[in-house]
């Protein structure tokens, strides 16, 4: 198991590498000056030749771009991701600020939609042709198809304006936290929903089930036993992609609720043109990504050996 | 003098069960590929024939802002006083062609590139995927907001993001057909007649492993139509005044306490268009591959 972490971990060098040599191009490729496209993002076109010259020199436009790689890398690596030029602050400041809310409600998402699918998918595969699988067909269908926007109104409409239970926006505490992780976690129970439900369709025709049944192990111990664990493993398997959802929801349901996130900075940052910003919340949210994605595939070592024995 | 004629019945019958045509019956079979379908088709048609259907222009004041729906404004009017019902309708020319244009803009040089890799193999496949890896190491929203940054807000460059951010999709998805396909005797015997490479990917393995391209494509319309008008409501995407579905959204957000209505119908037309491509693009994959098909 050890080496098999190990290797795991090596193998994310490179990719790691790569990610930051795509946040770098970001303003490379930019066609014209990004300094200058920064400043009139930022200042609103009043800008001066020298606040330009100033500025070039500040994020080191004036250095070869292969020198400029190694700053930014070595910057990255050390903590350093450069300055906000509309908020003149340390962007890894302003990135690990938020950097509380957004895992927050990610997690959130990720617990709801965990808590909502599995069980869903399992009475579904369970009771099949049922009302609860078409049910959880159609719920399905609609998470796959709905705006996360759209969802998230409709909740604070019903639950914040109708009835008064959570606030529309803003706030903190867990009750802030319960309409926008439900949107999250509801858009993408779906997802699991339906792959438990055929995960465990699969389970069920296996042949330790059939002997399970045959020796008359009693059907709830056999399903906690065999069923449950052997049917959860698909779905372990896409909680690292899940989670990179969860992620790339916050952008937007952190603006449907006025949280303040990484998500919706990065938003801001994008309108302002404040690229050391968009850079290093890129950056991290993708470190963040990669990592989850190694977790579960660890997770998924553990719960199925043959995976680590397997190369 | 007896003239025998070959009767041979199943010879029309051979030729109209071509996979093609197999899968094409399968499809239209299909319950849930039907109302998709219907769905698909009522859209393109409000889309194609919108300055005629919709009631007024979609830029038009016509009435006070916000008011309910009623018998003069079916879907009420927006916090401007413009007829929601019209905006809606135009809304659907843009929704439409962004899914498509995405998709093109993914496909086809996703497609390429993962044909390239898996023909060629070696260290052309080495580069194409660490590529691909790197790509898909994001998540891809986070990729198209990283294009967006590099182009700037507006509706043809959320078109291209969103269609590059697929672009590793497409391009993996590809590769394994290829590899799958290039052992192959067909491919064999493409390349010992004499064909050069070029001819053999695109006239031998290509159309044989396109099927679930295809299906991943259409499935990836949908998607587009939903990443596009989240970049949308975001103030990424279309700008003011333009009827387009996300941006509407957005517009009633502030509002939507007093007039539920302004974000409400934009929101369920993107709804609707999403769930039209998702039950087409099962009812495809299930006529291409019956294994698949959900137990």
């Amino acid at each position: 198991m050890g080496r098999y972490i190990l290797g795991r971990i090596l193998q994310m060098i490179p990719v790691l590498l790569l990610v930051s040599l795509i946040v770098f191009g970001i303003m490379r490729v930019l066609p014209g000056d990004p300094a200058l496209l920064m400043l009139q993002g930022a200042e609103g076109g009043v800008t001066t030749p020298e606040r330009l010259e100033a500025l070039r020199e500040r994020m080191g436009l004036n250095d070869p771009v292969v020198v400029q790689y190694w700053t930014f890398l070595t910057g990255a690596l050390t903590g350093d991701l450069g300055e906000s030029v509309r908020f003149r602050e340390p962007v890894l400041d302003m990135v690990l600020d938020r950097l509380g809310s957004t895992i927050e409600l990610a997690l959130a998402g990720l617990v709801i939609s965990v808590l909502v699918g599995v069980p869903l998918g399992m009475i579904a595969a369970m009771r099949r042709g049922g009302w609860i699988d078409a049910f959880t067909m159609t719920f399905s269908y609609l998470g796959a198809s709905m705006p996360v926007f759209f969802l998230g109104l409709i909740l604070i409409y019903v639950f914040a304006f109708g009835m008064g239970l959570f606030p529309s926006a803003g706030g903190t505490g867990w009750r802030s936290l319960v309409l926008p992780g439900v949107t999250l976690g509801l858009i993408n129970a779906g997802l699991i929903a339906r792959l438990m439900r055929s995960s465990m369709l699969e389970v069920l025709g296996e042949d330790y089930m059939r002997t399970g049944r045959a020796k008359g192990v009693p059907p709830g111990l056999l399903l906690r036993r065999h069923g449950i664990k052997n049917a959860l493993i698909p779905v372990v398997t896409i909680l690292g992609l899940q989670f990179g959802n969860m992620l790339a929801g916050t952008v937007v349901t952190e603006t449907v609720f006025s949280r303040p996130g990484i998500g919706r900075m990065i938003v801001t940052a994008i309108l302002a043109k404040d690229y050391p910003l968009i850079q290093g919340a890129v950056l991290f949210l993708s470190i963040i990504y990669v990592t989850a994605n190694l977790l579960v595939d660890i997770a998924y070592a553990w719960l199925d050996p043959r995976i680590r024995y397997g190369d | 003098m007896a003239t025998e004629t070959a009767e041979l019945p199943a010879g029309p019958a051979v030729a109209r069960r071509s996979p093609g045509r197999i899968a094409l019956r399968r499809f239209l079979r299909h319950r849930s590929a039907q109302v998709g379908l219907v769905l698909l088709t009522a859209w393109v048609v409000l889309a194609v024939f919108a300055p005629w259907i919709a009631p007024y222009e979609p830029n038009e004041l016509v009435s006070r802002a916000r008011q309910a729906p009623s018998a003069d404004h079916w879907l009420g009017t927006d916090h401007l006083g413009r007829d929601l019902l019209s905006r809606v309708i135009h809304g659907a020319r843009i929704s439409l062609v962004l899914g498509f244009v995405s998709v093109i803009f993914g496909l086809v040089p996703g497609a390429t590139l993962g044909l390239v890799a898996g023909y060629a193999g070696g260290r052309v496949d080495a580069v194409i995927s660490r590529l691909i890896d790197a790509m898909l190491a994001f998540p891809s929203i986070i990729l198209a907001l990283i294009i967006i940054a590099t182009l700037g807000p507006g509706i043809l460059n959320v078109m291209i993001a969103v269609g590059v951010a697929s672009v590793p999709e497409y391009a993996r998805l590809m590769r394994g057909q290829v590899l799958a396909a290039r052992t192959q005797p067909y491919v064999e015997a493409a390349w010992l007649v004499g064909n050069d490479p070029a001819r053999i990917m695109g006239r031998h393995i290509f159309p044989n492993a396109n099927g679930p391209l295809i299906v991943f494509a259409t499935l990836q319309v949908g998607n587009a139509i939903l990443v596009g008008a989240g970049l949308s409501f975001l103030g990424l995407g279309a700008q003011p005044p333009t009827a387009e579905w996300g941006l509407m959204s957005a517009e009633g957000r502030d509002v939507l306490a007093r007039a539920w209505w302004i974000s409400t119908f934009p929101g369920l037309a993107i709804l609707s268009v999403v769930v039209a491509f998702n039950l087409v693009g099962d009812g495809l994959r299930d006529a291409v591959d019956p294994r698949t098909r959900p137990a």
